[in-house]
């Protein structure tokens, strides 16, 4: 029993009393386990074979094991990186959705109540005009202040309405967690809301104009949201005429 | 030949090693199948937020 067996080789399984001696060779035999099956005979004529095999399954299965350990933690720790970029990423689409939507739903309401002021603009051009014809000169006057009340009215709604959804785009920049994403992400609008608007310049001083888009081109606005623990982002672009006679809704930045 | 002590003895790790191997093909299925329903939750989620936005 001495020279027996490593523990590889030993029949762990086998009472004490059932244990056949081993030949020498057969320690070795199971040392290298994983290598050839030694099969040559004992003096004694009995052959090693089934010692090497019980070795060979023994010493097979904990590599094999630990390999399957291996896998499984890096298969889960792989796919809960991926699932938590994919969370950050529709976490940022919605945030960039909601941007670019306020912002056109906001440039839909001011295009109307941009109707309004350019209709006040108009008539009082028309009424200063009939100020001039004789006859006609102190009607005119009265419709022309009546008139400059209500565009100056329109045009401070404007304002406001302009003001107010400034505010809230400006907090809607930090994209909010979501049950899945809880990582930092934010959002930058270009331009924002409070510089992107000036007011049309009129004839007259005091007649106020319509308010339209500062930048040129098709280009109204670009959002942009960018989580920090994984390089992932959303950009949204806003098209539409600059004078927001025309809105062209929002598509991909990234898509040509 | 294997004495039937030792004809024993490998039919039991045999047995281990199949266990250990269903066990283990079990557990990444369900592992597999939870990661999966996760990732279609956050896609369902995503595209019920952008769809009650748009509307």
């Amino acid at each position: 029993m001495d020279k027996l067996p490593s523990k590889l080789c030993s029949a762990w399984y086998l009472p004490s009393s059932s244990r056949s001696p081993r030949p020498s060779s057969c320690g070795k035999a199971s040392a290298n386990a994983a290598g050839s099956i030694n099969n040559s005979r004992h003096p004694t004529g009995r052959s090693c074979e089934t010692c090497a095999e019980n070795g060979f399954l023994l010493a097979l299965l904990l590599p094999i094991l630990v390999l399957l350990g291996f896998f499984l933690l890096g298969t889960i720790g792989f796919t809960e990186r991926a699932q938590a970029r994919a969370a950050l990423q529709a976490r940022l689409d919605v945030c960039a959705v909601k941007l670019a939507a306020a912002r056109e739903r906001f440039y839909f309401r001011l295009a109307k109540a941009n109707e309004g002021v350019e209709a006040t603009k108009v008539a009082i051009y028309a009424a200063r005009a009939a100020m001039l014809i004789p006859g006609a000169g102190e009607a005119a006057a009265a419709g022309q202040q009546e008139l400059l009340a209500l565009n100056a009215t329109l045009a401070a709604a404007e304002d406001g309405l302009w003001m107010e959804a400034a505010t809230a785009e400006l907090s809607r920049l930090r994209c909010a967690p979501s049950g899945y994403s809880r990582e930092s992400a934010a959002c930058l609008v270009s331009p924002l809301l409070s510089g992107a608007l000036q007011r049309q310049k009129t004839l007259f001083p005091d007649v106020r104009g319509t308010l339209v888009h500062l930048a040129p081109g098709n280009s109204l606005a670009r959002v942009h949201c960018t989580g920090l623990a994984h390089a992932v982002a959303t950009g949204l672009e806003v098209r539409g005429d600059p004078a927001l006679r025309q809105l062209q809704g929002y598509t991909d930045a990234y898509t040509p | 030949m294997p004495t039937r002590h030792e004809k024993g003895g490998i039919l039991l790790e045999l047995f281990i090693a199949t266990f250990i191997l269903v066990t283990f093909t079990a557990g990444a299925a369900r592992i597999h199948a939870a990661f999966r329903s996760r990732f279609e939750r956050i896609v369902q989620e995503r595209n019920e937020a952008i769809r009650a936005i748009r509307r």
